[in-house]
């Protein structure tokens, strides 16, 4: 699998830009909770974002035949996508790096914190934006789509979301105590992550009637390696979505049961669904490079 | 400036036999390894076998060869979306890597329809035909057009050889003219289908 | 104007062709597109030694392979070693003046030039045969040993002991040429100390040519390709110049353009749709291997049914159509015409249904055909060496010709004679090589069986007298051989293991060191036969190592001859020497060295040769001349076989007993009841009738091994030249072709690595499952190299060979190579 690099990069960048947004979007939710039951929020959520940003970039890096050139990818910003990618991911990357040690060190106001966050986040959503543009050659019909944003937008809300609820599951469990806020956070991103599943469960089949009506015979090329040469792999992440999302709803459903319990019993099945979402969308994602297929030579 | 606004490849499609003169001439030329071949000839085949009932067999069976390597495209997309501007057009209209700027991101290869850039394992950077230019600007031919042993291979300027042998590109197994605007003017064999609307299929995919 | 109306032919104006040019664009079939090289033949700056960059020279040189063509390759040298070939750069695209262009094998001759398995130093085996462990010796010692050998040798079993093995390594040169074997430099040497055991004919068309002698009393050759200008309708048997002689002056370019001048059109007879009938034909017939005879045997029955053929001049030129015209001692019911009416001997009926049967083509077809064929004129039937490399080659050989005589469109232009395209030769002096005093000579496919069985062997086994191995000389003789075969020289040649079928078998003879005692070869690669050797002389290349002179003369450039100045680029590399120098070392050990050089080095032997060819050719150049310029070119002129026989028979007579074409050969007749062959298997026939032989369809062997296995001549390599060239791997990797009804009956897609095998072995490559192949047919290219894996022994290379038969033919003694039953099976 020689894309096995931008498997990795695309999946962590994305993340790393949804778990930003996640919690950009929790704080919206955050009135009346205590600062240290925001740290103990935002903090294992913006140590998992960071340091996964700047490996997904690395990992991208290798894939490069010369990536000690590598800054003279942003001189074609203005035309090329890839170059305009590479530029958002590294403000995404400064900017909310600048978030989380201003937050940390509480450098400046509140606001102009807040303000920072979102210009991050901004460039973010940008980012993921560009990734789904330069998958969008007019050459490849697989990729040639509104799916293909669609996608990456869906895969940026459900890792990121996952993302955050798994690393405060680990932390109640490491740290447990009383924290509202982080039971809301957990409550209210979960239900995204298992709505995100779901939509990406259910865009599949509309993607696949928009590969079998289209014209180019590279499209039914593509179409044919998913259902028929690769059909146990596009089968296995649904599934695999699917029950990540159940499992993620159990979990909150055992959580309100038991009220306010804490502590392992919500755990495991957190982060097991996370597992599940993360090894699902890690096939399509597989599967997205697999299935691709150039007009011309390709549709043969 | 260069001596052409613009180059193109002139191809008989109804003279090829797929010898691949042309391959090896152009990877003597520029010292190639075995895996980096600028110029490919794709095969083009289809038909059908009719066994009847006393074991004689009937038969429809055609097949062609085209010969390709870069268009040097008027939209080429290699260009547009190389993220370092190391893939430019350029001096008489060539599309070409300058490699002090490229990264070997790859990006090109995955775009261009044609299978044009390949990766050059020991520069790391990406490489592909560049109309032999040094061989262009002493009013050589490129080592291809003057190797192929039928002449099937020509040059020139891209607007004479239109008036000249019409516009035609469009035919199996490259894609659709449209997209990237080849310079390339074919002369099409016999049995040569449209791009789009082919029975037939790619023979030699591994040689592509 | 239509375009498919008949154009004038050589005398085609200027603005009539840019019309033709321009109709290509609208694209009618087969016939227009670029008239040739129009925009430039050369480069502006490109004099014969320009084309040089800055530091650079250019020294003209060839490509010197067994291709049927020869290609001059200009070698730009910096630093004392080639760095590029540029193509010839001189002619046009003129039917007689075209540009010389290397094919994409000769492209790439610096990778054999400067290969890793170049021959370095002299070799002496040490361990058995072929096992590949060598000492390292001297110059001195070995020539010392191969000296010694030779006086051993002599005095113990005489000179006839001593064999020169078929070899087209290096060919087409004058000097260092390794063919054919009576003019080569080994050939000189052992004519100075007596002689040897010659061979007669050759792998390429060993068949044919002992038939021809039978049909028209001598090799005649056909019209050349460019005569087919003229023609209306050329049909090809087994003829595949556009993969086989590629070279852009050879015959690819000339039937090409032969075809777009004229406009005629082309059917091609073969199992496999080649590169040939895809570019040329207007039909493809389907045939399955070595059934030609009964395809003609049918069509034959529509003509004669349908008073088709041309009885007059079967009556006045031939003998044995009918029962009218048979000779003397043939009894009633022989004649061809009571053969196919189903009064002959067997009483069969060659109905169309009756070859379709055994053909594969549909009997409607055959019907169509035989009508197309008799009434399009002129009509050039042709052949190349496919359909007679079969069991039962020697008849198969005579299907075209035959087919010929019926539409009587011998000896005129625009027709033809059935034998494979001839041509005017130039008048050229090459290098001498004394006599040979040795009366015995044996076919090229006998020396297995001459190693074994050689001593005794009489005109009955296919011994001819060297003096006139003409077959028809050879019916009866008093030659008998006198030893068996205990040396072999094996100069420029593969055919020791790699080219000579039942490859199992013969490693098995060779591995008996008591029977040949001494392998000597010369060639600059470690090949499969090098391995084999006892003592490997390393050889300089003859292209761009030592100076000599290429030509191309009668044949396989249509009407065009010309001679190539091979110039050196560097010294031999390593410790090679050229073949003459190392054979004057030779020499000088046997006491002869004088005789053999008459005191010249080769580049006297060289000078010498221009001189004398300069008595014949005044406008050849010299010496320094043609090395500057290159290549000396002349219009030969078409080449109209048999004319003069077409014209006034009774004056100018065929060298058969009758004088005329023997349809009937009462040669053959004699032959029939005295000749040594197998006879339940094997026939000798005077007419040219169909025969079921050895491993043709309807073999019983078919239960087990349902395939026909032919191996066609691949674009990666000739013959097995070339086969360790990386980019021509690249270009045109080793695959077996079979047809996808085969293949998906076996579950094998192409790339899928597969087993081909019968009960002689079995190679193991890559398929490529085509539609271009006929069913029921397989084809493993043939002349890759030999490569026994060490851990199973089962060949990896695809080589054919291991799956081929070493049988000899009934009275031509040679190659069935393309008759061989196999099974395949994905591995």
């Amino acid at each position: 699998m020689h894309e096995f690099y931008l498997v990795v990069f695309t999946l962590t960048a994305q993340l790393a830009v949804g778990a930003f947004v996640a919690l950009g979007l929790v704080q919206v939710f955050a009135h009346g909770a205590a600062a240290g039951e925001r740290d103990r929020v935002n903090g294992p959520a913006l140590t998992l974002a960071g340091p996964l940003l700047v490996l997904g970039l690395a990992v991208s890096a290798m894939h490069l035949g010369s990536p000690l050139r590598a800054a003279n990818s942003l001189l074609h910003v203005g035309t090329s996508w890839l170059s305009a990618e590479i530029a958002l991911g590294l403000c995404f990357l400064v900017l909310g790096g600048v978030f989380a040690v201003a937050e940390w060190c509480k450098w400046g106001r509140p606001g102009s914190r807040t303000a920072l966050a979102v210009v991050a986040a901004l460039s973010g959503l940008g980012l993921v934006w560009a990734m789904s543009q330069v998958y969008s050659l007019r050459t490849v019909p697989a990729w040639a789509t509104p799916f293909t944003p669609v996608n990456f937008f869906l895969t940026t809300l459900l890792l990121g979301s996952v993302a955050v609820v798994a690393s405060l599951a680990t932390s109640a469990h490491v740290t447990p105590g009383e924290n509202a806020f982080r039971d809301r956070s957990v409550l209210w991103l979960s239900l995204i992550a298992a709505a995100a599943a779901v939509a990406t469960i259910a865009v599949q089949p509309a993607y696949l009637a928009y590969l079998t009506d289209h014209p180019d015979a590279a499209a039914q090329v593509s179409m044919d390696l998913l259902t028929v040469t690769y059909w146990p792999a596009l089968v296995g992440s649904q599934v695999m979505l699917g029950a990540g999302a159940l499992l993620l709803l159990f979990a909150l459903v055992q959580a309100f049961a038991a009220r306010r319990r804490q502590g392992t019993a919500l755990t495991w099945p957190v982060l097991v669904a996370t597992g599940l979402i993360v090894a699902g969308e890690l096939v399509l994602r597989i599967l997205f490079y697999a299935t691709m297929t150039r007009i011309g030579f390709g549709g043969q | 400036m260069g001596a052409y606004k613009q180059l193109a490849f002139l191809f008989d499609q109804s003279k090829c036999t797929g010898c691949k003169a042309c391959q090896v001439a152009c990877k003597d030329k520029h010292d190639l390894p075995v895996g980096q071949t600028w110029r490919r000839v794709p095969e083009y085949s289809g038909g059908q076998w009719r066994i009847g009932v006393d074991g004689a067999v009937t038969h429809d069976i055609w097949t062609y060869y085209t010969s390709l390597s870069c268009n040097h495209c008027d939209d080429p997309i290699c260009v547009e979306v190389c993220p370092s501007t190391a893939m430019h057009k350029g001096e008489n209209g060539i599309v070409s890597v300058d490699p002090a700027l490229c990264i070997g991101c790859k990006y090109c290869a995955m775009a261009c329809p044609y299978d044009a850039p390949q990766f050059d394992e020991a520069t790391r950077t990406m490489s592909k035909c560049d109309f032999c230019a040094d061989r262009i600007t002493k009013g050589k031919r490129p080592a291809c057009v003057a190797a192929c042993p039928m002449c099937a291979l020509d040059f020139g300027e891209a607007e004479e050889l239109r008036a000249k042998y019409g516009d035609e590109a469009s035919l199996e197994p490259l894609p659709e003219q449209s997209v990237t605007r080849p310079n390339l003017v074919i002369l099409p064999h016999p049995k040569a289908q449209p791009s789009g609307h082919g029975t037939g299929h790619l023979a030699n995919p591994t040689e592509i | 104007m239509t375009s498919t109306s008949e154009p004038d032919t050589l005398s085609l104006t200027p603005s009539r062709r840019k019309f033709l040019a321009w109709s290509g664009a609208i694209g009618a079939a087969g016939m227009v597109g670029l008239p040739g090289c129009t925009l430039q033949y050369s480069d502006p700056a490109d004099a014969p030694l320009g084309g040089a960059e800055e530091g650079e020279r250019i020294v003209w040189n060839a490509c010197l392979v067994n291709c049927g063509s020869r290609c001059p390759v200009r070698m730009a040298v910096r630093d004392g070693r080639v760095i590029r070939i540029e193509p010839d750069n001189t002619g046009d695209d003129d039917l007689g003046n075209q540009q010389i262009r290397a094919c994409v094998r000769g492209r790439s001759i610096r990778q054999r030039m400067y290969s890793p398995e170049r021959l370095k130093k002299p070799l002496k085996r040490v361990g058995k045969r072929g096992e590949g462990k060598w000492e390292e010796i001297s110059w001195d010692e070995a020539t010392t040993i191969v000296a010694d050998k030779i006086k051993e040798l002599i005095s113990k079993y005489g000179n006839e002991s001593i064999y020169h093995n078929y070899g087209t390594g290096v060919i087409g040169a004058a000097v260092a040429r390794s063919w054919p074997p009576g003019n080569t430099a080994v050939a000189r040497l052992m004519n100075c100390v007596g002689g040897f055991l010659n061979h007669y004919n050759d792998y390429s068309a060993g068949n044919i040519e002992a038939a021809v002698d039978f049909h028209y009393g001598a090799w005649m050759g056909n019209n050349s390709n460019d005569d087919t200008v003229n023609s209306k309708l050329v049909v090809m048997f087994g003829n595949n110049p556009h993969e086989t002689r590629m070279s852009g002056g050879g015959e690819m370019f000339v039937t090409q353009k032969a075809k777009q001048l004229s406009g005629h059109k082309v059917i091609v007879v073969d199992p496999r749709f080649s590169d040939t009938a895809m570019n040329l034909a207007d039909e493809w017939v389907a045939i399955r291997p070595g059934t030609d005879l009964a395809f003609v045997a049918g069509m034959a029955h529509v003509m004669i049914s349908e008073g088709l053929h041309d009885q007059e001049f079967l009556d006045k030129y031939c003998s044995g159509f009918d029962e009218e015209h048979l000779p003397e001692n043939a009894p009633p019911g022989s004649s061809y015409r009571s053969y196919i009416e189903g009064k002959g001997e067997d009483g069969i009926e060659k109905t169309p249904e009756w070859a379709a049967k055994i053909t594969g083509v549909p009997a409607n077809d055959i019907r169509r055909l035989a009508r197309e064929i008799a009434m399009t004129k002129p009509c050039n039937i042709n052949q190349g060496w496919g359909i007679q490399r079969h069991s039962n080659g020697e008849s198969q050989a005579r299907a075209p010709m035959l087919l010929s005589n019926l539409i009587g469109q011998v000896g005129i232009p625009g027709g033809g004679n059935g034998e494979r395209e001839g041509a005017n030769p130039l008048p050229l002096v090459l290098f001498p090589t004394l006599e040979n005093p040795v009366r015995p000579t044996i076919s090229f496919y006998m020396w297995t069986k001459a190693i074994t069985d050689g001593k005794g062997m009489t005109y009955r086994d296919g011994v001819r007298d060297s003096l006139d191995t003409n077959s028809n000389s050879n019916v009866v003789n008093d030659v008998v051989l006198g030893s068996n075969i205990k040396m072999i020289w094996n100069y420029g040649s593969n055919a020791l293991i790699n080219q000579h079928g039942d490859i199992n078998h013969t490693i098995e003879l060779l591995s008996d060191e008591s029977k040949v005692e001494m392998i000597v070869v010369i060639d600059n690669q470690m090949t499969v036969s090098a391995r084999y050797a006892d003592i490997v002389l390393p050889d300089a290349m003859a292209s761009g190592e030592t100076i000599d002179l290429a030509w191309q003369s009668a044949a396989t450039a249509g009407n065009l001859g010309y001679l190539i100045f091979c110039d050196k680029a560097h010294e031999p590399l390593y410790d090679s020497k050229p073949v003459y120098e190392m054979l004057t070392e030779i020499a000088d050990k046997l006491g002869v060295r004088e005789k053999f050089t008459e005191g010249r080095t080769q580049e006297d032997w060289v000078r010498w040769m221009l001189d004398e060819t300069r008595k014949k050719i005044p406008d050849l150049p010299s010496f320094e001349e043609l090395r500057a310029k290159g290549i000396y070119r002349q219009n030969v002129g078409p080449y109209i076989s048999m004319a003069k026989f077409r014209e006034d028979p009774v004056a100018n007579p065929l060298e058969t007993p009758s004088g005329k074409i023997e349809i009937y050969s009462s040669n053959l007749a004699r032959m029939r009841d005295d000749w040594n062959y197998d006879q339940g298997s094997q026939w000798i026939d005077p007419l040219p009738v169909y025969r079921q032989t050895r491993e043709l369809p309807g073999d019983a062997l078919q239960l087990r091994y349902p395939l026909q296995c032919i191996g066609h001549h691949y674009k990666q390599r000739t013959h097995s030249s070339y086969g360790n060239s990386p980019w021509l791997k690249e270009a045109h990797p080793q695959l077996v072709w079979i047809n996808k009804i085969d293949a998906d009956a076996r579950g094998i897609a192409t790339n899928d690595q597969v087993r081909v095998f019968n009960d002689r072995g079995a190679t193991e490559l890559p398929a490529f499952v085509t539609e271009r192949i006929a069913p029921g047919v397989v084809s493993v290219p043939q002349g890759a190299w030999y490569a026994p894996s060490a851990s199973d022994g089962v060949d990896k290379g695809g080589c054919v060979n291991v799956l081929t038969s070493q049988q000899l033919n009934a009275y031509s003694k040679g190659n069935g190579q393309h008759s061989a039953l196999v099974q395949v099976e994905k591995v």
